[in-house]
């Protein structure tokens, strides 16, 4: 837990809290605070509680395909909405249900999951194959950005000033989709020591588009997009499975880390892939 | 799941799942925890540790420590008299060497005692702490085991330590039991088979850290409220420590947060104690997290040998057993742990005429190994349980097959219980009980052992394995332990019983009561139990060994055979029966003639109505063991193994466990859980880590990995009941014996499935795929 | 500065430092059966009810639940509590007792939200309480027992 909280604010709207923000030179945005109670830092710190500014709207458009989940939403609150348990066949809830435990999943929010998102991360890795776009409070102003480019260098210092407010995720359903979730960790109660999600558009059982993302690398997630290209087009199968895992382990960049080695995470890799998409040819093909 | 004997128990409140007495305070989320206790004029208090492994402190500046406000007293070497004692939980005179002092002018491993602060806040405990100045003169530190005999470096080089086995080659305990010649022996058995397997270092990791409180009461005794499994052994040594006579201190327990073996131990009651006989003021001082996995007690990480030499039909003729024990920087439960890894081993199989077990104990600059559920028995298991499945193999025998050849029974004895005691010679013993048989049988049953050939998994990708275990443990140790025993009876009929014998969360105030209740014929609810307080309670060596049910469930039954006796005679005179015709039955007293309710003839006792001869009738009684009945257990389990990753998941454990009568069949089948639960975390995913300079590197649960819900397999439980004779009411204690199946039966499942020898647990997954690329 | 909070069903104001954690200010207003087990958010000892959702108290400063509605184990005392309380006794789910107070809270927010869970989402619910004791075998079969009592009626 942060040890030296000197000041804490409960601003009463977005541009309040953005404003208190710029203000004080060392000051961070709470909502759940799971994310802030890794951290041991010493340093004066002032907090800026953004949990009661009413953005934990959490609704799903059937009719537009569409899920809007306001950024202090908890990730529990996600994994128990009846209609998100249905999206992409559980995809979403089951996949937030493997992040850290169920008090953690009751405090932590999708918002303070993405501002400083630790490496192991699951939420990222989960999000990236998914259409999500973030829209944010920033310098008095609303914007959006495609998930996608949330972790760009060139847009790190903008986010770190910013107040994440909503996430959207859309699920224009031209075709058919699939997802799979995977996690590797020491023991069920554990962060990632490496995470895989998969997310394969298809028209009958031909591939229209393949999203496949690693994270816990042990950096934070990265797209395959080489392997991304060489799925499309083709048949899902146990054979193609096999192929993407092969070519997972080439293309993601794995390294070592306390927990387990560079070399593990490739056979991981691999495995994950494989398993994932022939996780998703299964669920296809009944 | 209880598995009774042919013919009915017919017993009314023993073998009973009957709810834990001191349930209600507990689901109700009562202050019943030391921590809970609010003191007037309280203190708390902190430890500065040492950043060093191994180093000679040449000075200690607490002046500016002294000046923080809020800070009361500050205690290091220099300001804290030099008494070596143990700090281990053992009954006296004790088999741990006296090399621990309550500040020493040297550090011997990354988190050992500096100094103490005592203050109004724990900010000003931590503002004080980080104030105090140290100087060390760094001394080589000794980080491995097997460098420890041979190295230039003594860890105990001070002259007043007694105990040391042979301080200058840092060896704390030796062993060496030779029967017959087993060497010779094993020139010519038909088949010799060899395993030599590693155990790690775990930690008991209770959930309440260590937490004691002290204080000088209204007529300046030192009362000290603390969480522990042995308060009599505190007491007498804290007043070897502090120069106090024993009936200046009071030592009481209250609920106790899990112990496993970590609380058997001396840990934060001398300094809590230093600082309220000066300050005068009460003083709390609780480890946080990280203190207690760095600087409490753990398990000593073990490299045993196992040589066995059998005939071509499996049958054995020597044993030998070799152990490399490493008990860090103190040498608390050496030797005995040691001598254990031996002594709750080797007697199982007394096929063997032969046998030799040769161990040492090492010291070495790491954090403290001592008591910890099993005591060297998993260790011990680990290799012996590896050989009997090399040896089943060898010889073309199925697992079980080669235990039924080999294991004691009943009838039967061992001259290891002679030979080899808990760190001296041992006593003689027969088996008494024993359903092993019957345990593997109903196991095998379980889990469908018969055909576990045919099982293939579903994904071609993994493999299937099916491994056993089996064990044998001990209920008490025999001439040395010792528990007491007192009831009172109450005008209402109902009992109060006073035992020394210490609940851990293990639930023997229930057990006990049960003891008392059916002996005296009455209800669980009709005994008022009192435990572990050494003002008020009689002896009881503390709870370890598994000792409780066995050693203080028969003081209980003495004492209330006795207060029977009494009862009975009182009642005899008064109604002119012949106490032979009397008994005491359901809440009632039946003669021949007359028959009253206990209540009534309690209260008419210490009422006018008796004039004369009123009187409070108590009776005591003290139980010392002359013999361990073992408990006995088959361990089964059931996996898969991921041939790409290694990675293993555990589908089921079955265990089946002979412990005799089980009192509670729930709280036996709840210790049995529990232990084969923390077995698990042992044999897959528990080590503590350390850097090469000796600091441990993970000590949070976010990097120590014990197991939680999702990491359970199915778990069944067979109680397999026999009759100890001995025992109260036919039980043999089951504290122990459930932690020792599950590293033997997931290797010996693993080598099953895919082959391979597991032999270093933790098995991650990136272990065995290290050995399945090969 | 004051936390405003209605704890067990009492409205308190309670003098808090800016970076007090919920749990010592639990502790130290008398809630003793939130226990301190790790400080890290890691062992579930801690739990409590915020809003009906059960979080641990040591990773939660006592600023976060400003005009909050808590409750500890204290606290509960309805029908479903009571039918907990009691099958974790019968089922001999309780040893120590000290992982307890938070197997509850989270048994107790599990059973609010999902009256039938499968075995699966009761150990999901559960897993974030650590307990060295039992092995969670009987917990989980407590969990399922009021499961079924309450169901049936």
């Amino acid at each position: 837990m942060l040890k030296h909280v000197t000041d804490y604010h409960y601003p009463g709207s977005l541009e309040e809290a953005a404003s208190l923000h710029d203000r004080e030179s060392r000051s961070f945005f709470i909502a759940g605070g799971t994310a802030l109670a890794l951290s041991d830092s010493k340093r004066p710190v002032e907090l800026i509680d953004v949990g009661e500014l009413g953005l934990d709207e959490l609704g799903l458009d059937e009719a537009e395909g569409k899920i809007e989940i306001g950024a202090t939403t908890s990730i529990q609150r996600i994994v128990e909405h009846q209609g998100i348990k249905s999206v992409l066949n559980g995809f979403l809830s089951e996949s937030l249900e493997e992040i850290g435990s169920y008090p953690i999943r009751n405090a932590g929010t999708l918002g303070g999951s993405l501002v400083h998102p630790f490496p192991w991360s699951d939420v990222v890795t989960i999000l990236s194959v998914l259409d999500t776009e973030v829209t944010y409070f920033h310098n008095g102003e609303r914007k959006t950005r495609d998930f996608s480019r949330l972790y760009e260098d060139d847009f790190r210092s903008e986010l770190n000033e910013s107040v994440i407010e909503k996430l959207s995720i859309d699920l224009e359903d031209e075709t058919s989709a699939a997802a799979s979730f995977r996690k590797f960790n020491r023991s069920e109660f554990d962060v990632a020591a490496l995470n895989l999600a998969c997310r394969i558009n298809h028209d009958q059982g031909e591939i229209v588009e393949a999203r496949l993302a690693a994270g816990a690398r042990p950096m934070l997630a990265e797209r395959a997009n080489e392997v991304e290209e060489e799925l499309t087009g083709e048949k899902l199968g146990p054979e193609l499975a096999r192929k993407a895992g092969n070519m997972a382990a080439q293309v993601f960049e794995l390294g070592d880390d306390k927990k387990i080695s560079g070399e593990y995470r490739e056979t991981l890799v691999e495995k994950m892939t494989a398993d994932a998409i022939k996780g998703i040819y299964q669920e296809v093909s009944t | 799941m209880v598995a009774t004997k042919e013919e009915e128990s017919g017993f009314d409140v023993v073998n009973r799942s009957l709810k834990r007495v001191d349930g209600k305070a507990l689901v109700n989320g009562k202050p019943v925890f030391a921590g809970d206790f609010d003191y007037q004029n309280g203190l708390v208090a902190g430890l500065l540790e040492s950043p060093k492994a191994h180093a000679e402190i040449t000075d200690i500046d607490t002046s500016e420590a002294e000046k923080v406000e809020g800070v009361v007293s500050i205690l290091h070497h220099g300001n804290v008299p030099r008494v070596p004692h143990t700090t281990a939980g053992q009954g006296y005179p004790e088999p741990s060497p006296y090399d621990a002092y309550v500040f020493d002018k040297k550090v011997r491993f990354v988190g050992d005692r500096v100094a103490a602060v005592a203050g109004e806040s724990k900010e000003a405990v931590e503002e004080g702490l980080k104030k105090i100045n140290v100087e060390y003169r760094e001394l080589e530190p000794v980080l491995d085991p097997k460098q420890s005999a041979s190295s230039e470096v003594t860890i105990h080089d001070e002259e007043d330590s007694t105990g040391i086995y042979d301080p200058e080659r840092n060896v704390a305990a030796n062993v060496d039991i030779e029967v017959g010649d087993p060497e010779e022996t094993l020139q010519s058995s038909d088949v010799v088979v060899s395993e030599k397997c590693r155990t790690q270092f775990a930690q008991h990791a209770p959930i309440e850290p260590h937490v004691s409180t002290a204080y000088m009461d209204e007529n300046d005794r030192l009362v000290v409220r603390t969480s522990t499994q042995v308060p009599f052994h505190v007491r007498r040594i804290l007043s070897q420590i502090l120069d106090i006579p024993i009936s200046r201190i009071r030592v009481v327990k209250p609920r106790v947060g899990g112990a496993f073996g970590v609380k058997q131990e001396l840990l934060l009651e001398d300094i809590v104690s230093v600082f309220a006989l000066r300050t005068g003021r009460p003083v709390t001082m609780q480890y946080s997290r990280e203190e207690e996995f760095v600087s409490s007690r753990n398990r000593h990480p073990m490299e045993v040998e196992v040589k066995l030499g059998a005939t071509d039909e499996g049958k054995l003729e020597a044993i030998t057993m070799e152990a490399l024990s490493n008990t860090g920087a103190y040498g608390a439960h050496s030797l005995t742990v040691l001598s254990n890894v031996g002594s709750k081993t080797l007697p199982l199989y007394n096929e063997a005429p032969d046998v030799h077990f040769l161990g040492n104990a090492v010291y070495t600059n790491l954090p403290v190994p001592g008591a910890y559920r099993g005591y060297g028995a998993p260790q011990g298991y680990f290799s012996l349980e590896r050989a009997m499945d090399t040896l089943a193999e060898a010889v073309g025998k199925d697992p079980i097959e080669i235990r039924k050849l080999n294991h004691i029974r009943e009838g039967e004895t061992s001259p290891i219980f002679e030979k080899l005691g808990e760190g001296k010679e041992g006593t003689v013993q027969y088996i008494n009980s024993c359903e092993l048989d019957r345990c593997m049988d109903l196991g095998a049953e379980a889990i469908d052992w018969e055909n576990r050939k045919d099982k293939e998994p579903e994904d071609e990708n993994r493999a299937k394995g099916f491994g056993l275990a089996v064990n044998m443990q001990g209920s008490g140790i025999p001439l040395v332990d010792l528990a007491g025993a007192r009831l009172k009876l109450n005008e209402d009929g109902s009992f109060n019983l006073y035992v020394g014998a210490t609940d851990i969360g293990t639930g023997s105030d229930t057990v006990l009561s049960q003891v008392a209740a059916e002996n005296l014929g009455v209800e669980l609810d009709d005994i008022i139990v009192y435990s572990s307080d050494t003002d008020f309670t009689p002896f009881d060596s503390g709870a370890y060994a598994s000792s409780t049910t066995y050693v203080s469930g028969n003081a209980v039954r003495k004492a209330s055979d006795k207060i029977k006796e009494k009862i009975i005679d009182a009642f005899a005179e008064r109604y002119e029966e012949d106490p032979e015709e009397v008994s005491l039955e359901n809440g009632q007293i039946i003669g021949k003639d007359t028959k009253k309710e206990l209540a009534e003839f309690a209260l008419a006792l210490t009422s006018g109505e008796m004039e004369a001869n009123q009187q409070q009738i108590e009776a005591s009684a003290s139980e010392v063991p002359e013999e361990s009945p073992p408990p006995f257990a088959a361990h089964f389990v059931e996996l898969e193994v991921d041939k790409r990753t290694g990675e293993i998941e555990l589908q089921r454990y079955v265990s089946a466990v002979d412990c005799g009568t089980a009192i509670n069949p729930n709280l036996a089948e709840g210790q049995m859980e529990g232990a084969i639960v923390n077995g698990i975390g042992y044999a897959l995913t528990e080590e503590m880590e350390f850097t090469s300079d000796g600091r441990m590197t993970n000590p949070s649960f976010f990097d120590y990995k014990i197991p939680n819900t999702e990491d359970i397999p199915d778990i069944e439980v067979i109680l397999v009941e026999s009759s100890e004779p001995t025992g109260p009411m036919g039980a043999k204690s089951v504290g122990e014996i459930g932690i020792n199946g599950a590293i033997p039966a997931i290797s010996n499942a693993v080598r099953d499935a895919v082959g391979i020898q597991l032999k270093n647990p933790p098995f991650t997954p990136e272990k065995v795929w290290e050995k399945l690329k090969d | 500065m004051n936390l405003e909070a209605t704890i067990n069903g009492e409205e308190l104001t309670l003098e808090v430092e800016p970076g007090e954690v919920l749990l010592d200010v639990l502790r130290r207003n008398g809630f003793k059966s939130v226990k301190e087990g790790c400080k890290t958010g890691d062992c579930g000892a801690c739990m409590v009810l915020v809003d009906g959702r059960a979080m641990t108290s040591c990773t939660l400063f006592a600023a976060q639940v400003q005009g909050a509605e808590i409750k500890t184990v204290e606290g509960l005392n309805d029908e479903l509590a009571e039918s907990l309380r009691e099958n974790f006794l019968d089922k001999g789910a309780v040893q120590c007792g000290f992982c307890i107070p938070g197997v509850l809270i989270s048994a107790y927010s599990l059973l609010s939200s999902n009256a039938d869970p499968t075995e699966e989402e009761i150990k999901a619910a559960l897993d974030g309480n650590l307990c060295r004791c039992t092995g969670y075998v009987k917990q989980i079969e407590a969990i399922k027992e009021t499961a079924e009592e309450l169901g049936d009626s």
